[in-house]
């Protein structure tokens, strides 16, 4: 018996039905089950609809009379025009909060009336609202866990690309050198990586990416775990695709400095907006709304009501921070942020702060800082794997790694710390050690492209051929994306080199190109391959599209520079 | 530590495995009907069944289920509490059961078995409280430190609180502030109050006192404390650890948090995983130390967490989907299980084994390797490299792109008078001359799925077409798009061609891009009419159509103004656009009346690009369609003839001294423009100071001259800054007309008689249209390419002309672009060309021996007078020599005029291409060099590639 098929016999539904069905509601909030709580919502908020419900209109009597009225008025033609043509959610839902027939039925709370005593007004408020924290929590990502912190002009997959730059260096040199020695790419790794080698994506390349995901995969809903894109990149509204209601939500409506009043509904408001909207301008415009508020109040502390509320919420400055930091303005997000954190000692404003500094590139600081939080919270792995990351973008790889050996013993199923001394032991020339690792997180349960990937390339270095290939089989059938894809194919091309077979070297490179045309790396070693193979003028081709892509990447400079002096093109 | 498992030790799936299951519906609690009594444990579905169950032994038996039945209405919660005033025995607890709108209390009573079924249990409600609002939770608890039986209230959805305090006795409140999504509300008993999340996402604290008497006196009260959480909660748990404090254990929806009954503090732990339960509890006994702390977590992907406080010790893994519930209880059996249940209904009662948590990982399905299958595999990835990456086959690429995007684009003959210049914008003054325009098509079939298509309409300069950009985003494949589209005058200038370019590019799904292009021409009736034919003219061309297919008569060219049979042999055509009031610019187009040749004769270089352009393309468009080999896919060879010869031939000459007062206007206005700029400049400069000076002046000096100054300052500054808006629309003009003109010479040389490598790269630097840059004019872009083409390649001067070589060596100033030097190299350029076109006329004239009358007459072109009409070399260029048609030399290769003596060193050094070739070349070796290298540079310039450098300088022969 599913909710909406209740509602829709029973179109009369006496108030204790829809109490029961806004329980359910709640339950299958409480359980997680977000699409389910969305969808008795949804036939909530359409029953609430017909009967002309109206939601969050008792505050605003005073402050927009006027302009209520006449909206009153332009909506009540509509709805008489719409019903005539059989319309049942039309436009005037389209606003956050429909204010309609604000006079009669608020003064009457829903007794008066027969009609809008279906649904009292506070039940609808309910089910909007829990609507809303629903939706914002299905997509729910940690903005902390995604990395952004360098680097303040590339957003997201920019970086990613920018990180991987320093992977195995094949410069021009060493071509005819069919297999690069790991303490090479270690050192290529290392000398150039200059300050973007952030465990999360580019240390761990051979490694690939799986340290970040991999510490908060299986705990994310499923349907985000594997597309987890950037909180920023894009919205979520495509979730709502056929949702009747879904003009309820319509962010790009809000007017900030009305719901910065609504203190019951603001914090889950901003929420949304951040994490489910992705629209971090309109976010940040609330957060300002908000704080003016607050700011105007203490004039009349008195008489507000909670005796908290009447100091700025810390609350508030955090959000602030985030959304500046979001938006690039480290500068300013810091003081909001440093007062948030006088006002409340919050694992996230530490967080926050320790990204930001980061930005600004004062890394010491954000160690302090992280420093100071870990004294107050020993226990807190979280804190020990952001100074890990701040040690290893500082590239001091030995520090980093004590860090996250501390992180592994503090939390000894911490996927992140498991895959970065994974990584280490790549580098450090002892593959088999890595193995270990990277198996030991196999037997935690993760089961991904990346750790198949990486387990064949330790395998591959560790002499254990005959898992080589089966592991990369494995790593590309659950490989996905294109971005997946292009990783091991180009990881394949080692194998392919290691063996000397150059030609499948070759394909490998271009199957990487095929999933991912601007893959810097594999088109230096394309070029590499190329002249070796007597193709100059190819090779040339294939460095300056490289170059393109990667117009920072050491190794594509000195590829160039080298054929410029001995080739004379 | 590892990850482990959450061994099971008893399971149980219950009865109804329809309803869901939620926190509350889990219960373990003891009823005090034994002495030496464990744990129940009672599960209540929200479709109202409920169960009770006492585990036995380590597998589920029928004997441990002692209750089921079926309630009327869903369970929403379970408890077990002193809800009974009436029951002596100190250790009974009552059942309260939470109903949508009732709680009802039963008795539980044990009904010992005489069989093999063991015993059952029995309910006997003792008491049902109705209310009418529906129920979220329920809070028991000794409020007021009440002794020997518990109170409780019930939280309703809408927010309100029912207090049950002695039997039969009931009041509502509610909690102050504004309504939030309901939340559990607990009550510590330490202090004696109730804890609630508020709507603004704070943790209140109120004491009890002062919920009870609100009602009474209707006061208003606030929270002791209030702290702000900053997140929704899942679950909330009081735990007494010490005997001086109570912590509220928070599971938030990211953190864990716990704090004293202060509204201290204790603790927040980020969790890294999204938490779906908790459950905390105390090992030992609060008022005795060493009492632990302990919390089990669950997560979303069904890992148990156990805290102490906030270090973690242990990690377990069910290997069923995550509880919903989870508990910590005392079975029979099993001291300290921990009893969960799934939101279907699975109750399991597991411990915490050392059994490490093996991932099995599928084993993966690999078959046995077969030759097709394999080779299909492969056979795809090749397709897919091929598809997306491999560049070496750009001919199927191309044509493969035309498959996925068919354009068809077409422009009708026809020229229309309707233009609604409103809607199209047009300029008044061009509105008022009623130009006709024209009407295209543009129709794109797109058979692939493409993630953007753009299209771009390039026409020429002064033509504008009603849409010139249209770009579609996720076009899904199959569909089809029909544009039309007006062709119009929208500015008076002289049109340099009638070819209208259609660029397609598009990017597939996969992020492939491809680029496509069309073109297709105007009417000629556009620019033109009918009129008059002038007898005599400035400027007189003459084409010589070889072709077989082509028929030489004026209706082959333009249709447009001649019927298809008319025999008429002259045709004058009047430009239409700019249409001055003083000047008639009229062309004539002449057909001999017994060879096969075409005059063109105009006064004005202006006319001729367009008809050429006509002429030449109609002759090849024909020939190609009439003559079954496909000229064009022949490869070219070095020292192959210009293969547009044996279509149609241009009698070698060009009007050079016209074009040159082109470049010459053109150049002058360039030079205008800067000095104006640079006047402007300098008023900008004194505008500023005059406004510094302004602010710098205190309030008591006067201020009239000043303000004068800077009045006459401003006028003068926008007057000249209007002079500068006027000039740069002239060099707008001129441009075009620069762009006749070069377009003019482009389409001579493209028909001469000339070794075709040298068409291709002269052509190649005369591009029209020409641009001008602010840095840089065209003719500074244009000289060294000029240049090079001066010095070096098959049109360098030779030894025998060097006349003026030697003048060009006083360029001293490398900085300052010298015009003078400029129009020289443009001007003997020319020359070159037409006298090797010449002379190569007449070498292949006389290899042939065909002795005709043309021969003859070309073996002088400059003086003679040919068949129809004296062909008067223009003007000027007085070094113009004779041909020197005995040299054999001269046909077409570059040895011919190679000499490397004669290279004027200071020139090459000026012009920084002596580094170039320096160390590889010595002397000598230079041509043998130049072949060698010659092998990789073959042209290929049908695709409109424009030449790398080392093929024009190989093919130029520098040695390198």
């Amino acid at each position: 018996m599913t909710p909406a098929a209740t509602l829709a016999a029973t179109p009369a539904a006496t108030l204790a039905t829809l109490e029961l069905q806004y329980f359910r509601a709640i339950s299958f909030y409480r359980r997680r089950s977000y699409e389910q709580c969305a969808e008795v919502c949804n036939a909530l908020l359409q029953a609430g609809h017909d009967n002309n419900v109206q939601i969050f209109a008792k505050h605003e009597q005073q402050q927009q009379q006027e302009e209520a009225q006449q909206e009153q008025q332009q909506q009540q033609q509509q709805t008489e025009h719409e019903s005539s043509r059989g319309y049942k959610y039309g436009s005037h839902l389209q606003r956050i909060g429909p204010r309609r027939r604000r006079g009669e039925a608020a003064k009457d709370g829903g007794t008066g009336q027969p009609v809008a005593s279906i649904m009292p007004t506070w039940l609808m408020e309910g089910v909007w609202q829990l609507k809303m924290r629903a939706l914002t929590q299905r997509v729910y990502l940690d903005d902390l866990e995604v990395d952004d912190a360098d680097d303040g002009a590339n957003e997201e997959v920019e970086f990613e690309r920018i990180a991987t730059a320093a992977r195995p260096g094949t410069s021009i040199k060493t071509a005819f050198q069919p297999r690069p020695s790991t303490s090479q790419r270690r050192g290529t790794a290392l000398s150039h990586s200059s300050g973007s080698t952030r465990p999360g994506s580019a240390l761990t390349r051979p490694g690939t990416a799986i340290s970040r995901p991999g510490s908060s995969l299986g705990a994310r809903p499923a349907s985000r775990c594997g597309t987890a894109s950037r909180v920023r990149a894009t919205s979520a509204a495509a979730f709502n695709v056929g949702d009747a209601t879904a003009a309820l939500y319509q962010a790009s409506r809000l007017n900030p400095t009305i719901y910065a009043e609504r203190e019951a509904i603001v914090k889950a408001l901003f929420q949304f907006l951040y994490y489910h909207e992705a629209d971090v301008q309109k976010a940040h415009s609330l957060c300002q709304a908000v704080l003016d508020v607050q700011r105007q109040r203490p004039g009349q502390a008195a008489l507000a009501p909670p005796a908290d509320a009447a100091r700025t919420d810390w609350w508030w400055q955090q959000q602030m921070g985030r959304c500046l930091l979001a938006l690039h303005y480290p500068r300013r997000a810091e003081s909001h942020l440093q007062q948030s954190l006088a006002a409340f000692p919050h694992p996230d404003t530490y967080l926050l702060l320790s990204r930001l500094y980061q930005r600004l590139r004062q890394p010491e600081r954000s160690l302090v800082l992280i420093g100071q939080a870990a004294e107050r919270q020993p226990f807190d792995v979280t804190f020990r794997l952001e100074q890990a990351r701040i040690h290893a973008a500082m590239s001091q790889q030995e520090d980093a790694l004590q860090l996250y050996r501390l992180a592994a013993r503090l939390q000894p199923i911490n996927v992140e710390a498991l895959a970065s001394i994974a990584v280490s032991y790549f580098y450090d020339n002892n593959p088999e050690m890595s193995l270990m690792y990277y198996r030991r997180i196999l037997s935690l349960g993760v089961h991904t492209a990346e750790l198949y990937c990486n387990i064949a390339l330790c395998c591959l270095y560790g002499g254990q051929i005959d898992l080589v290939l089966p592991c990369f089989q494995r790593a590309l059938l659950m490989a996905t994306q294109p971005e997946q894809k292009a990783d091991i194919w180009y990881n394949l091309s080692f194998v392919a080199l290691t063996s000397g077979d150059f030609n499948l070297a070759k394909r490998c490179l271009q199957l990487c190109l095929t999933a991912d045309a601007r893959d810097g790396a594999a088109l230096n070693n394309l070029a590499v391959l190329s002249a070796h193979g007597g193709d100059v003028m190819g090779a040339k081709s294939y460095l300056n599209a490289a170059k393109d892509v990667l117009p920072e990447a050491s190794e594509v400079n000195a590829n160039l520079q080298y054929m410029e002096l001995n080739y004379k093109l | 530590m590892s990850l482990f498992n959450v061994c099971s030790w008893w399971s149980a799936q219950c009865g109804d495995t329809v309803g869901d299951y939620d926190v509350a519906s889990l219960l373990c609690a003891r009823f005090g009907l034994e002495a030496q009594e464990k744990d129940y444990i009672i599960v209540g579905s929200q479709s109202g069944t409920l169960s009770i169950y006492y585990p036995h032994g380590n597998a589920f038996e029928a004997t441990d289920l002692l209750l089921e039945t079926q309630l009327a209405a869903p369970i929403l919660g379970l408890y077990a509490g002193k809800f009974s005033g009436n029951v002596r025995n100190e250790n009974v607890n009552q059942l309260g059961v939470l109903l949508p709108n009732a709680f009802v209390i039963y008795n539980v009573q044990a009904l010992s078995g005489l069989a093999e079924y063991g015993t059952q249990l029995k309910l006997q409600q003792l008491a049902e409280h109705k209310f009418q609002r529906v129920a979220f939770s329920m809070c028991q608890g000794h409020f007021g430190q009440v002794k020997g039986r518990e109170f409780f209230c019930v939280v309703h959805l809408d927010g309100t609180l029912t207090f049950y305090e002695q039997d039969g006795i009931s009041y509502e409140c509610r909690f102050p502030g504004q309504r939030s999504l309901p939340a559990p509300v607990v009550y510590c008993e330490r202090t004696d109050s109730f804890f609630r999340l508020s709507a603004t996402w704070h943790l209140q604290c109120y004491s009890y006192q002062d919920l009870s008497h609100s009602l009474v006196t209707k006061s208003s009260y606030q929270p002791i404390w209030s702290q702000c959480i900053g997140e929704g909660i899942l679950d909330m748990r009081v735990v007494q650890l010490k005997e001086s404090c109570s912590y509220i254990m928070i599971l938030g929806e990211r953190n864990f948090i716990c704090l004293d009954d202060n509204g201290k503090f204790n603790f927040i732990l980020k969790l890294d995983y999204a938490p779906k339960c908790f459950y905390s509890f105390v090992v030992g006994y609060y008022w005795e130390p060493g009492a632990r702390l302990l919390t089990a977590i669950v997560s979303d992907s069904a890992k148990l967490h156990i805290y102490e406080e906030a270090n973690i010790i242990w990690a377990a893994q069910w290997q069923q989907p995550a509880p919903v519930a989870i508990q910590r209880s005392n079975v029979q059996g099993l001291a300290g299980s921990i009893v969960t249940l799934t939101a279907s209904g699975q109750l399991t009662v597991g411990y915490l084994g050392a059994q490490p948590y093996q991932f099995q990982v599928l084993p993966l399905n690999i078959e046995e390797l077969s030759f097709a299958e394999a080779h299909k595999q492969l056979q795809q990835l090749e397709d897919e490299i091929k598809e997306s990456v491999d560049i070496r086959d750009m001919d199927a690429l191309n044509q493969q792109a035309a498959d996925q995007v068919r354009i068809s684009f077409s422009i009708q003959r026809k020229v229309f008078d309707d233009l609604d210049t409103l809607v199209l914008d047009v300029p008044a003054d061009v509105a008022v001359k009623e130009l006709p325009s024209a009407k295209g098509l543009l129709k794109l079939k797109i058979k692939a799925e493409l993630a953007e298509l753009q299209l771009v309409i390039k026409t020429p300069n002064g033509v504008r077409c009603s849409q010139e950009t249209l770009s579609l985003v996720d076009v899904p494949a199959g569909s089809t798009k029909e544009l039309p589209l007006d062709f119009y005058m929208a500015e008076l200038l002289h049109v340099h061609s009638t070819r209208v370019e259609i660029f397609a590019s598009f990017v597939s799904p996969r992020g492939i891009p491809r680029v496509l292009q069309q073109s297709a021409c105007l009417p000629l009736s556009m620019f033109y009419r009918s009129c008059q034919p002038q007898k005599a003219a400035g400027i007189k061309l003459t084409y010589t159509i070889t072709s077989k297919h082509v028929p030489p008569k004026l209706a082959t060219f333009f249709g447009e103004f001649l019927e298809e049979d008319s025999e008429a042999q002259a045709l004058g055509l009047q430009l239409l656009c700019p249409g001055l009031d003083k000047v008639t610019e009229v062309i004539t187009v002449v057909a001999a009346k017994n060879s096969n040749r075409l005059r063109i004769q105009s006064d004005c270089v202006e006319t001729f690009a367009m008809i050429l352009e006509r002429i030449v393309d109609t002759t090849l468009q024909l020939d190609s369609d009439g003559s079954l080999l496909k000229m064009h896919k022949r490869k070219p060879k070095r020292g192959v003839l210009n293969r547009c010869v044996e279509r149609i031939m241009a009698a070698p000459f060009i009007p050079t001294q016209p074009i040159l007062h082109r470049a010459d206007v053109h150049h002058e206005t360039q030079q205008n423009i800067r000095k104006q700029t640079a006047q402007l400049e300098e008023l900008w400069q004194q505008f500023k100071t005059l406004q510094r000076q302004l602010q710098e002046q205190t309030e008591s000096e006067p201020k009239e001259t000043l303000t004068m100054q800077i009045e006459a300052n401003y006028d003068h500054l926008i007057l000249e800054g209007d002079k500068l808006v006027e000039i740069r629309r002239d060099e707008h003009r001129q441009r075009s007309d620069l762009n006749c003109a070069v377009a003019l010479a482009k389409w001579i040389i493209h028909a001469l008689n000339l070794e075709e490598r040298v068409v291709n790269v002269v052509n190649a630097v005369l591009s029209v249209p020409v641009e001008d840059w602010t840095e840089l004019s065209w003719e500074e872009s244009m000289a060294p390419g000029i240049d090079m083409l001066h010095h070096f390649g098959p049109l360098m001067r030779s030894k025998s002309t060097s006349t003026h070589g030697l003048l060009d060596g006083n360029t001293s100033n490398r900085d300052s672009f010298d015009y003078s030097r400029f129009r020289r190299h443009f001007a003997t350029l020319f020359d070159r060309i037409v006298r090797l076109a010449s002379s190569s006329t007449d070498e292949q004239a006389a290899k042939q021996a065909t002795a005709t009358e043309q021969a003859v007459e070309q073996l002088q072109p400059a003086h003679q007078v040919n068949e129809i009409g004296s062909m008067q070399r223009m003007l000027g260029d007085k070094k113009s020599t004779l041909p020197r048609a005995g040299n054999p030399n001269l046909s077409s290769s570059l040895e011919a005029v190679e000499d490397e003596e004669e290279y004027d060193e200071d020139d090459l050094r000026d012009m920084g291409y002596r580094k170039d070739y320096g160390p590889a070349a010595a002397g000598a070796d230079g041509n043998e060099g130049a072949q060698k290298k010659g092998k990789r540079s073959e042209w290929v310039n049908e695709d409109f590639e424009l030449p790398t450098t080392e093929e024009l300088f190989s093919d130029l022969g520098i040695w390198w």
